[in-house]
């Protein structure tokens, strides 16, 4: 399966920071062409590049405000010329997310519902049978960007955001499903909880999830959600 | 070899930064560290650190320490008064002496947002992801992942004498001073109606109170046409200016989130952004639009006067 790259735009935001889109919107090929970007870039090793921001389809390469950029900047495009589509090349890994779906811990589970016109039971169904793709990790740490929520369990984000979302929530927003990594104020639907950190400093791989990866969610009743939890607190 | 830096009284919001923690940015981590990185380079060349070792930076309010051992240090930043138990007043922008169970009182921040204390050697709290930056709100970095609270103890470098004193740095707090600020447009503009567009560039606007170190929310005439709504969500960076439905913009700190989804309508020059940390609530501010190429030389001219003025020892 081939795809032509997406039409391969350059341009800078400020002075040290050089913005790579992929064509126009979020499609798996530009996605894809993020990934081959990034790894194009690791593998080239130029010391000017100091920090790399993946998202749907742009890639953020940040630079050494004191180097050449102008030189840089026709290195990068050269390389830019030389990405391929990686989708078939990698294996990715599939993670599996325990996620307690049970009402105390899905406050609007009831709402999603009533707004897709489901049951509670389907709603989880659906949302732990569907495969979602881990499309960047970005915002907060350890936050993933995940493609592939089913069509019929879209739904809007709350109108009024809480003040308090617990870290391990499991959100639905439009299109979107994800992971709050820790506590903060938020506005998507809650339908459950994960007792897995999704982020931890200390580790040598301090996020859970990585771009690339598969993800399902593995619904759980509340008492292994604790013990999980409990396990994750000693690790 | 240690000493000890005791807390005595914290202050609002201080916390360990350095240079902050490049390359992690595709983990959702930004590069954060000082909002000012001019002044704590400044403070940390003062007392013979290296640009990049850590320093406590301090919000609004200052604070109340002890170092049991005494200490070589420098206080930059923002307008504060600083005094020595024993030495007395202490100027900004200079190397001080401090000695064996001497108290330091740093008194509110006057003009400006934000002050550094740098010690020799630096503060000694362990490197998390290559950095010695508190990271607030995930919570790691610096001491324990947060602020510093009264009790704490810190661990810095010793003195060492006889000293070479510094002289002061006068260029520094002259710049940062400065609340025009140099920024790139973006070819996002594009997206803004172009009368709208020029607004960002013709007002002036106030710092709101609802600023930190994620980001400085502007207040100014009401803009709506400058509105600009949602986008797909993209890579952000520092200075990164941003303007939501309301088209009130907001300026992206050091702690921004790594990816967002308003358009962006201009970038601060890197060479302007110490002054970003500088900005305290009802500060006025205006944009000046500069090419990339102005930018860059602008930065290189400062970098330069820097070396000349204070080289690294």
């Amino acid at each position: 399966m081939t795809e032509p790259v997406p039409a391969i735009t350059l341009s800078w935001l400020g002075d040290c920071c050089l913005r790579v889109g992929f064509g126009e919107n979020a499609t798996d090929s530009a996605l894809a062409s993020v990934r081959s970007a990034c790894e194009q870039l690791q593998n080239a090793r130029l010391e000017e590049i100091v920090d790399l921001t993946p998202a749907f389809h742009t890639l953020l390469i940040r630079f050494d405000p004191r180097a050449d950029l102008t030189q840089v900047e026709s290195r990068v495009r050269m390389l830019m010329n030389s990405i391929h589509d990686s989708r078939n090349r990698n294996s990715s890994r599939l993670i599996e997310i325990p996620v307690c779906y049970e009402l105390g811990f899905a406050p609007d589970l009831e709402v999603v519902a009533a707004h897709c016109n489901l049951s509670v039971a389907d709603i989880v169904s659906r949302h732990a049978a569907a495969e979602y793709c881990v499309a960047f990790i970005g915002f907060t740490p350890g936050f993933a960007y995940l493609t592939g929520l089913p069509k019929s369990l879209h739904a809007p984000r709350l109108e009024r955001p809480r003040v308090r979302v617990p870290s391990g929530s499991v959100g639905i927003a439009g299109d979107q499903t994800g992971i709050y990594p820790r506590e903060t104020p938020g506005g998507w639907k809650l339908i459950g909880r994960s007792p897995l950190r999704m982020f931890d400093a200390s580790k040598p791989s301090p996020s859970l999830l990585a771009a690339g990866d598969r993800v399902r969610f593995k619904p759980v009743d509340a008492a292994q959600f604790r013990a999980l939890a409990e396990k994750e607190q000693t690790a | 070899m240690n000493a000890i830096l005791r807390v005595l009284e914290p202050g609002m919001l201080t916390t360990v930064q350095d240079l902050g923690r490049p390359g992690f940015s595709a983990l959702g981590v930004a590069i954060g560290g000082a909002a000012d990185t001019l002044s704590l380079r400044i403070g940390n060349r003062l007392v013979g650190n290296p640009d990049d070792a850590a320093g406590l930076e301090f919000t609004l309010t200052g604070g109340f320490f002890e170092f049991e051992q005494g200490a070589v240090i420098a206080v930059t930043g923002g307008v504060a008064e600083v005094s020595g138990s024993k030495c007395g007043m202490i100027p900004m922008w200079r190397m001080a002496n401090l000695s064996a169970g001497e108290q330091l009182r740093i008194g509110p921040v006057r003009r400006g947002c934000r002050v550094y204390l740098t010690v020799r050697e630096g503060i000694q709290v362990n490197k998390i992801l290559g950095s010695r930056s508190t990271h607030l709100s995930a919570r790691f970095g610096g001491h324990e992942g947060r602020a510093l609270k009264a009790g704490d103890v810190l661990r810095v470098g010793v003195s060492r004498s006889p000293e070479q004193t510094r002289g002061e740095v006068s260029y520094g707090p002259e710049f940062l001073r400065r609340r025009t600020i140099r920024a790139i447009e973006t070819p996002d503009s594009g997206m803004f109606r172009p009368e709208a567009a020029q607004g960002i560039w013709a007002s002036g606007y106030r710092v709101s109170n609802q600023s930190d170190r994620a980001g400085i929310r502007l207040e100014g005439e009401a803009n709506s046409s400058l509105c600009g709504g949602r986008m797909t969500s993209e890579g952000m960076t520092h200075g990164v200016i941003e303007v939501p439905e309301n088209g009130q913009p907001i300026v992206l700190g050091v702690d921004h989130p790594t990816t967002g989804g308003y358009p962006v309508i201009a970038c601060v020059a890197t060479v302007d952004l110490p002054i970003l940390g500088q900005l305290r609530p009802r500060d006025e501010v205006r944009f000046e639009r500069v090419t990339v190429q102005r930018a860059r030389e602008m930065l290189a001219e400062n970098e330069a006067a820097l070396e000349k003025e204070l080289p690294p020892q």
